[in-house]
């Protein structure tokens, strides 16, 4: 059988580019096949991506090399206007691409370029937001939208398409636990359905490998590994030294074989995890470890006796048109707290963080950031004391160097320029950044920006660090680093408040969870109560991490449902298989 | 959610988006009696009033014409807090015109209060000319104003295929107003996460030059990077500008509503162009 997507020893450089992005790259997918690209930064998943829709080489300078054909097309010159009829393409940071003024105009455009009949057209938009969950968003101007609903509405826009192949490029990026559901379903729905060939790239590997056949990993343009999902995760090294975060339960089999001569397969899913660990402690006693003595990660909570850095009473916010944003949030965040700000998309969670600094001011009720009451303060003070690093750093980034850039928020402050140049200084060297101080804004990479950004609040010393969404278009590599830096800062006793829908990362850090739902408090809870209440997570449209799910499976075996972590987990078992000798594992 | 006196669904997004600020060239979905009347119509309506207002030179036509423009505006159910921006910036605008035609004008009359160094001169004529220049020109603005403020861009598009504009034409119009809207939104995005890190506009002229300074280069490369990106989102689906037939999703639908609207402006329109040149 003729494969579907046929890629045949390609090279391709951008222009003024020295490195090439794509390296002798060959591969075939068949008909009907879904295939997962995972890779770090910078390995070329994007540049496949675009080379499979024809748009490298046809709109983009460069060198190429080489033959994709996709539907026994060539990609390099059939027009492009042809091979979009077979190959649909959702390319990554959806507030980029979204060029329509309403849901139904960026739906239609591509339709009416493929001069579809308007009855047609208007039963696939119909389809398309109901399998993206946004039926009734047909009037809405997307800029506006929550970025979890933008990337739904650029998926149901290819969706739209029907195209024979669809190219997706982080389809999950931003999208919460509902909308990941419902993606999930889409593309099984399209796979089952239309027999649509798909090539998926994404980091949440949790999500990819139940919908794909294969994955492959791509390293500097070059594809050193594929195989089936369960055989591709066996690699644990080599996907870690490729920033490829693995699904947690593969992460928790590979640390407890580690040194143990274990044989068999690692798990990839929590329901094969399951079982591997089923084998494993078969016939052991529940662990003489307490949970006081053993197997949990303390994530220190701060005294309620400190005077609150936020205190929102009563708030109430209504947008200018009417909506209610924000409903009697009552909400207090000490010194030293790690807070995981987590619900659906549009459920307000922006909105609040916004209240901290002053950029939107309550409609009624008070939010007070160190005793001082926003609605009378300036944003200039209250600055001070809240950092916000938004989702998109770039918009944040102003200056033309690293140095440059620290020093910009203490020049609003109308700090002297000495101690201006004393604090980036130590800042930069307690990030250990002191190689970057000169280096230009415009060669770092995402994440480095990303890190650029938090330093330059770091160093105005402010008593609350406030995320979006930090690590969403990030390797898990970068994602790991961050999160590092994060913990440090929090170690120095700074708050942080972090908007996610990761609730691994929920569980590895945060030592708080509050969840927002249509504009309400309805979870305020240490992280292990909120991760363990399954009814609240439901309502939130949350899933625990993997650890967690696997714990509550394994219940009846006496494991405690309350396990957050891998490390967690792994000292747990460690306890119970070592209870009759470490040998049996 | 729709805003029932400004712009549609301006809730702020997860990256930062700007509240309220969509307000100038920018579709208001209100409902209003121009939602009635198709785009076609409503284009035929503002061109006339336009030309009208151009070439009649008649305080008995224009204050009238400008007149039916506000209650027009009036009709359409927009707040006026939502306009005031803009109808501000319009009339600060041709305020300036006015002002520079004062100075540099020559209107002949019988007695010349004001003779400048560079010859021209403000008579008893021309006050009243300048007041009759400025409300033509308000007219021809305001009446523009609600063409943009009670069409989609796509409603746009849909009018200016109806008339056999070559696609290309229609697709630049239309992606104009796109454009300035991705743009302002983009601005007060920056703005916004300006202001998260402490900028404000206080200072000496020269502080505040240099702070507008890199929120425009900002603004700048936000734009290249935003454009570059966008054209391959309308690449990957399908457009190509002199490519074959395209369909449309929204259909020009005429009523006895457009008959009512067309009709006598029509008429009315020809009776005082022929009245005037003929």
């Amino acid at each position: 059988m003729q494969p579907k997507i046929d890629v045949e020893g390609v090279w391709w450089r951008y222009a003024e580019a020295e490195a090439w992005a794509l390296r002798d790259l060959s591969l075939q997918i068949a008909p009907g096949d879904a295939v997962g690209i995972v890779g770090q930064a910078g390995a070329g998943k994007t540049t496949l991506c675009l080379a499979l829709a024809g748009l490298i080489p046809q709109e983009t300078e460069g060198e190429w090399r080489g033959r994709v054909q996709v539907c026994g097309l060539d990609t390099s010159t059939t027009p492009v206007r042809q091979l979009v009829q077979r190959v649909g393409l959702l390319l990554q940071n959806a507030e980029c691409y979204l060029v329509g003024m309403s849901v139904l105009d960026e739906l239609a455009f591509g339709l009416e370029n493929l001069a579809c009949p308007r009855d047609e057209m208007w039963r696939r938009i119909r389809w398309a937001l109901d399998i993206v969950g946004l039926a009734g968003f047909e009037e809405k101007y997307p800029q506006a939208l929550s970025g979890g609903q933008k990337q739904r509405v650029s998926l149901a826009a290819v969706l739209t398409l029907q195209p024979e192949v669809l190219v997706l490029d982080s389809p999950f990026a931003n999208v919460d636990g509902a909308g990941r559901t419902e993606v999930s379903a889409a593309i099984r729905d399209l796979r089952g359905r239309l027999g649509t060939t798909m090539v998926i790239v994404e980091h949440s590997t949790e999500d990819l490998a139940p919908l794909v056949d294969r994955m492959i990993l791509l390293d500097q343009g070059r594809l050193p590994h594929q195989a089936a999902p369960r055989r591709f995760f066996q690699s644990v090294e080599l996907l870690t030294r490729n920033s490829v975060c693995v699904p947690q339960v593969t992460e928790l089999g590979y640390c407890l074989s580690s040194g143990r001569c274990v044989k068999g397969e690692l798990p990839i899913s929590v329901e094969t995890a399951e079982r591997w660990v089923r084998e494993r402690v078969d016939g052991c006693e529940p662990s003489s470890l307490t949970a006081d003595a053993g197997w949990i990660d303390a994530k220190p909570t701060a005294p309620a006796s400190f005077a609150p850095v936020i205190c929102a009473q009563g708030l109430r916010y209504v947008y200018p048109d009417g909506t209610v944003g924000l409903e009697h949030v009552d909400l207090e965040i000490h010194p030293g707290d790690y807070v995981a700000l987590v619900g659906p998309n549009g459920s307000g969670k922006t909105t609040l963080a916004k209240h901290f600094i002053g950029l939107i001011k309550p409609t009624d009720g008070c939010v007070r950031v160190k005793g001082r009451d926003t609605r009378t303060t300036p944003i200039k003070e209250l600055v001070a004391q809240v950092g916000y690093v938004f989702q998109n750093p770039d918009r944040q980034l102003c200056t033309e160097t690293v140095e440059e850039e620290i020093a910009f928020g203490l020049q609003n402050q109308g700090l002297p320029s000495g101690e201006i140049a004393e604090r980036v200084e130590r800042t930069l060297a307690q990030l250990g950044w002191a190689r970057l101080q000169k280096d230009r804004i415009c060669t770092l990479g995402l994440a480095e920006r990303q890190c650029v950004a938090i330093a330059s609040l770091l160093v105005t010393e402010p008593a609350l660090l406030i995320l979006d969404e930090p690590t969403c278009w990030l390797d898990g590599g970068q994602s790991r680093a961050l999160m590092q830096l994060l913990d440090q800062v929090n170690e120095r006793g700074k708050t942080i408040i972090l908007i996610t829908h990761n609730t691994r990362l929920v569980a590895d850090h945060a030592s708080r969870v509050v969840g927002l739902m249509e504009g309400r408090v309805m979870l305020d809870a240490p992280t292990r109560v909120a991760l363990g209440c399954a009814a609240a997570l439901n309502e939130l449209l949350l899933s625990p991490p993997q650890v967690t799910r696997l714990a509550q499976r394994l219940a009846p075996l006496g494991f405690p449902p309350d396990l957050l972590t891998m490390n967690e987990m792994v000292k747990y078992i460690d306890g119970r298989v070592g209870s009759r000798g470490r040998s049996v594992v | 959610m729709t805003c029932v006196g400004c712009s549609a669904n301006h809730r702020p997004s997860g990256a930062g988006g700007a509240t309220h600020v969509r307000s100038f060239l920018f579709y208001v979905p209100v409902e209003s009696p121009a939602r009635r009347v198709n785009p076609l119509t409503k284009l035929i309506v503002v061109l006339l009033v336009s030309t009208l207002a151009f070439a009649i030179e008649n305080p008995y036509v224009n204050v009238p014409l400008l007149i039916v423009v506000c209650v027009g505006l009036a009709l359409m159910g927009i707040s006026f807090k939502f306009l005031k921006l803009v109808v501000l910036m319009m009339s600060g605008l041709l305020l300036v015109t006015t002002l520079a035609q004062l100075s540099f004008s020559a209107i002949p009359g019988e007695v010349r209060y004001i003779t400048f160094p560079w010859g021209t001169y403000v008579s008893e004529r021309t006050l009243p000319y300048i007041l009759l220049f400025y409300v033509r020109f308000l007219t021809a603005s305001l009446v523009n104003l609600l063409f943009f403020c009670t069409t989609r861009e796509s409603e746009l598009m849909t009018a200016l295929r109806t008339v056999r504009l070559p696609y290309i034409a229609c697709f630049i119009v239309t992606f104009a107003l796109r454009v300035m809207a991705l743009l302002l939104d983009e601005w007060w995005a920056i703005v916004e996460a300006q202001r998260a890190r402490g900028m404000d506009f206080q200072g000496s002229v020269s502080d505040k030059l240099h702070k507008l300074e890199r929120l425009l280069v900002l603004m700048l490369s936000s734009t290249f990077r935003r454009v570059n990106m966008a054209s391959y989102a309308l690449l990957a689906r399908g457009l190509v500008i002199d490519a074959g037939p395209r369909t449309q999703l929204r259909a020009l639908a005429w009523s006895r509503y457009d008959v009512a609207v067309l009709v006598p402006v029509l008429s009315l329109s020809v009776a005082l162009l022929v009245a005037r040149y003929g």
